[in-house]
């Protein structure tokens, strides 16, 4: 009796034929609030223990020059040169971000790209910025940024001649962070006008952030790794779920009043589709 | 007449079948861009609550549970989706 009762949980009730436990509105309504309180408890661990959650991402500046020339390559560009120049103004805008905690290509003080281009000396007739956050490969990074027609436009400008990357970690949000400056440019008079030490900009630097004055440590735990199977996860015990009740029904040969398989399974669907195709990382 | 109806019922059956597959296309091609993603999962989703209220309209079908098991299925959804959009 003991084990018809815990099927029931699975399967719909063998003589009322009514829809299994946790496929029961209020099934859905503690799943609901368990996806809210995972949701609320993220928020206050970046709150109070922020660094411990995050993405640890093995993206280096010189993969992303890599593949930014070979996509220019595809499209019969000439590569562009790495400069020092812009690497640090990638670096210094990258540090800004962390110690003003803002995710833009303005600052909240007002500074805006070309302040950070200027200031390590390199004149410049054209020059450009992508931002990416939160990917976990150099190849994601670029993909995203040939994904979106402003960031491609950027890549695939033959106006550029040069170009600087700074990869690096960091607290934003609350979150371990890893920022990725993409900076373009064409320079006025040819060439560096300054010289830059690579040491004072390798992402394995620590940055102090604003405020909370932590060292930079891999992030514990991945708060999107975590949603993202847990979804999954939920969406997938779901479907399979109304696929049983579907089968067993017609099974039994019974008809029952309720809510359409078909219509739960197509859109059960979808969300899982969305699920697994969102991507952590974010570009601007 | 009732021909016409039993054509209607059928296609409102298998609408949301039929179309999950663009919906998926979509969500493939904006996968870089979450918010959109998510505006799309909202439109599946009304979409879905739409079709599904004329499904039981027309079956007379309708009760208060089915609503609301259907909105509890599509807001658990966009919950999980909205989790992850950090």
């Amino acid at each position: 009796m003991k084990k018809i009762k815990f099927l029931h949980f699975f399967i719909p009730h063998s003589e009322t034929h009514q829809k299994a436990h946790l496929l029961s509105w209020h099934a859905l309504v503690i799943y609901m609030l368990l996806f809210m309180f995972l949701r609320v408890g993220i928020d206050l661990v970046d709150l109070y223990k922020p660094g411990v959650l995050g993405i640890n991402s093995n993206i280096t500046a010189e993969k992303v020059i890599q593949e930014t020339n070979l996509e220019r390559q595809k499209n019969g560009l000439t590569p562009l040169t790495e400069n020092q120049s812009l690497a640090h103004a990638a670096y210094l805008k990258a540090q800004n971000m962390f110690e003003e905690n803002y995710w833009a290509h303005f600052s909240p003080s007002g500074k805006d790209p070309w302040k950070f281009i200027s200031n390590t000396g390199y004149k410049f007739s054209y020059a450009g910025e992508n931002l990416a956050r939160n990917f976990y490969s150099s190849s994601d990074v670029i993909n995203a940024w040939m994904a979106s027609a402003s960031h491609r436009e950027n890549i695939l400008n033959p106006n550029y001649q040069d170009i600087g990357i700074a990869v690096v970690d960091g607290v934003l949000n609350g979150q371990t962070t890893t920022l990725v400056v993409q900076m373009f440019g064409k320079s006025s008079l040819g060439g560096n006008k300054i010289s830059v030490n690579p040491a004072d900009f390798t992402r394995t630097q620590p940055i102090l952030i604003a405020g909370v004055h932590n060292f930079v440590a891999d992030a514990k735990i991945d708060p999107f790794a975590v949603t993202k199977t847990l979804g999954t996860l939920f969406i997938l015990a779901v479907a399979m779920l109304f696929i049983l009740d579907f089968l067993i029904l017609k099974k039994r040969g019974v008809f029952r009043v309720s809510s359409h398989h078909l219509a739960h399974l197509s859109f059960l669907a979808v969300a899982a589709a969305s699920v697994i195709l969102t991507h952590a990382g974010e570009i601007l | 007449m009732m021909k016409k109806i039993k054509t209607l019922n059928l296609n409102l059956n298998w609408v949301l079948f039929l179309t999950a597959p663009l919906f998926i296309a979509v969500l493939f091609i904006f996968r870089f861009s979450p918010h959109i993603e998510f505006c799309v999962l909202i439109f599946t989703a009304l979409i879905y609550l739409a079709v599904a209220i004329l499904h039981h309209l027309k079956d007379k079908t309708l009760t208060l549970e089915i609503i609301i098991e259907y909105v509890l299925i599509a807001t658990l959804a966009l919950i999980i989706l909205q989790g992850l959009i950090l």
